[in-house]
C-alpha cells in the first residue's frame, strides 16, 4: 500500500447542514468528499461552534432527539476534526472582525481554519443575501505562518471544480 | 569524512513518497547551502555540488550526501536543528532564511512523514519533529507568551509512560499531525491502558505554546471514541431537518444575526 498525503478542508455551517440534510443540489460536490474521507484521505475541520449550529431540528420530540442523536454520532467519524475555540482562535477571530468587519461566528470559523493550517475554507454564504460574506474574503487571510499562501475560501462546487481540474488537465480552458 | 549526512525518513504509512523524499531532501540542502553561505569563505556554493553516497531500503529509507568541497558545516546543521528542536532559540549561523527553510523541512511532517532523522559520523543523531516547526514560529512571528486553557481535545493515543515518578501517554492529533504529552492520574490507568491506540477524547488543563499548538494536558477525564462500525456513515444519514425547508445558507445567516451586522 502506498501512503499519500492526507488533505485538510475546513466546513462552514451551511456545508454541514447541506450535508446532514442531503440538500439535493449540492450532493454532486459533498459526496465526493465524503467518499474521499471515509477512505481516510481527507480530514474535514470544523469548528466547534459548528455542533450547535447545526442542533435546531425540526419535527416530533421523539423523532428530533432521534436526530440529534444521529448528527452527534455522525461528527464523531474519525474523518471530522473538530476544533475548539480556544484562546489563539478568539485573537485571530478577534481580528479578523476588526479587519473585515464579518461576524462573530463568521470569524471563528475562518479563525479555526488557520489555525489548524487547513488551505481551504469551504462555504456558500456568498450565495445568499447576506451583506458581510465571507467569500470575497478569498485570498486575503493570511496563513499563521510565514511564507504560506493565504487562506481560500470557495464554495463546495468551486473546490469540487478545482478538484477535477486538477485531476483532468485537458478540463483547463485554453490560454487566451 | 568531513560532510557527511545521513537522511533516514520514518513513514507514517508503509512507505514514503517519490515527492516527500525529493522535498526532504531539496529543504535539506537549501538549509546547509544557506549555512555555507553565512559560515563560507566567499567561494560560489552550488547545491548540485551535494552527492549521494548511499541509499539503502531495508525498512526504513536513508540518503546519505556528502560534499568534500564545502567548509565543514554538518555539525553546524545538525546543533541547528537540535536546538530549534527543543526550544524556540536561534542556533549560531542560522539567519531568518535558514530558521524559514526548517520551517518548510518540518511541514513535511504534516503530510506522509512521521519524523526526520538526521546523522553523521562523530555526531548524535536528531529527530525533526512538529516542535522544530512550533519553535520557529515562536521565533519568527511575534508571539505572546505560553497559556493555559481548560479544554477537549481527540486523537489518537499512542504511547504510555508508567513509572513512579511521571504517568503519561501521547495523544497525537490529526489535525495537526502534533504529539500532546498527557499526564494522568494513576487512577486512570485502566482505562488509559484499555484506549491503547484507540481514538479519545480528553479533557483538562490545557498548555500551549506561544503560537498557540497545544502541547500538554492535565488529563481529568478521558473518553474513548467509538469506531467507524459502531457509528452511523453518511449513507444513514435520512430525514434530518434542521432548517425546516430553507436554504441553509440564509438559515446560517439569520442565525448569526446578519440583518444587525455592517
Amino acid at each position: 500500500m502506498t501512503t499519500k498525503p492526507i488533505d485538510k478542508i475546513a466546513w462552514d455551517a451551511m456545508v454541514a447542514i447541506d450535508c446532514l440534510q442531503k440538500a439535493s443540489g449540492q450532493m454532486p460536490f459533498i459526496v465526493p468528499m465524503i467518499r474521499e474521507a471515509e477512505q481516510g484521505r481527507l480530514l474535514i475541520v470544523c469548528s466547534t461552534i459548528l455542533r450547535v449550529e447545526v442542533f435546531k431540528v425540526g419535527g416530533s420530540a421523539e423523532s428530533a432527539a432521534r436526530q440529534r442523536d444521529l448528527i452527534r454520532e455522525f461528527f464523531q467519524n474519525e474523518y471530522f476534526q473538530f476544533e475548539p475555540a480556544h484562546d489563539w482562535i478568539a485573537d485571530f477571530a478577534q481580528d479578523l472582525c476588526r479587519d473585515f468587519g464579518i461576524t462573530t461566528v463568521d470569524s471563528i470559523h475562518v479563525a479555526t481554519a488557520v489555525f489548524t493550517r487547513t488551505p481551504i475554507l469551504l462555504t456558500r454564504d456568498g450565495t445568499s443575501a447576506r451583506r458581510k460574506k465571507l467569500l470575497p474574503l478569498d485570498g486575503k487571510v493570511r496563513h499563521r505562518d510565514p511564507g504560506r499562501p493565504a487562506l481560500r475560501i470557495m464554495t463546495p462546487e468551486g473546490y469540487n471544480q478545482m478538484r477535477m481540474r486538477a485531476e483532468n488537465p485537458l478540463m483547463n480552458p485554453p490560454e487566451p | 569524512m568531513q560532510n557527511e549526512l545521513t537522511v533516514k525518513l520514518l513513514s507514517r504509512g508503509d512507505r514514503v513518497t517519490v515527492t516527500s523524499l525529493i522535498e526532504a531532501l531539496d529543504r535539506t540542502l537549501v538549509i546547509l547551502k544557506d549555512l555555507q553561505e553565512s559560515t563560507g569563505d566567499g567561494r560560489p556554493i552550488r547545491i548540485s555540488d551535494w552527492q549521494i553516497l548511499n541509499i539503502s531500503l531495508n525498512g526504513t529509507l536513508r540518503v546519505t550526501v556528502t560534499n568534500e568541497s564545502a567548509p565543514p558545516i554538518i555539525g553546524t546543521y545538525m546543533g541547528g536543528i537540535r536546538t530549534i528542536e527543543n526550544a524556540p532559540e536561534a542556533p549560531p549561523a542560522f539567519d531568518l532564511e535558514a530558521l524559514e527553510n526548517t520551517r518548510r523541512l518540518s511541514g513535511l511532517l504534516s503530510k506522509d512523514l512521521q519524523a526526520i532523522v538526521f546523522s553523521s559520523p562523530g555526531e548524535q543523531e536528531v529527530m525533526l519533529t512538529q516542535h522544530a516547526a512550533a519553535n520557529v514560529d515562536a521565533l519568527t512571528q511575534a508571539a505572546p507568551r505560553p497559556r493555559f486553557d481548560h479544554t477537549s481535545l481527540t486523537g489518537v493515543l499512542e504511547q504510555i509512560t508508567y513509572t513512579k515518578e511521571r504517568h503519561k501517554f501521547r495523544l497525537r492529533r490529526s489535525v495537526s499531525g502534533l504529539s500532546i504529552d498527557c499526564a494522568f492520574a494513576p487512577e486512570l490507568l485502566e482505562q488509559v491502558k484499555v484506549a491503547l491506540p484507540h481514538r479519545v477524547r480528553v479533557t483538562g488543563e490545557t498548555k500551549y505554546n506561544r503560537v498557540g499548538d497545544p502541547i500538554s494536558m492535565q488529563v481529568e477525564s478521558m473518553e474513548l471514541l467509538p469506531g467507524k462500525t459502531n457509528l452511523p456513515q453518511f449513507d444513514d444519514l435520512h430525514g434530518i431537518d434542521i432548517t425546516s425547508g430553507e436554504d441553509a445558507a440564509e438559515y446560517v445567516g439569520r442565525l448569526r444575526g446578519d440583518d444587525e451586522a455592517d
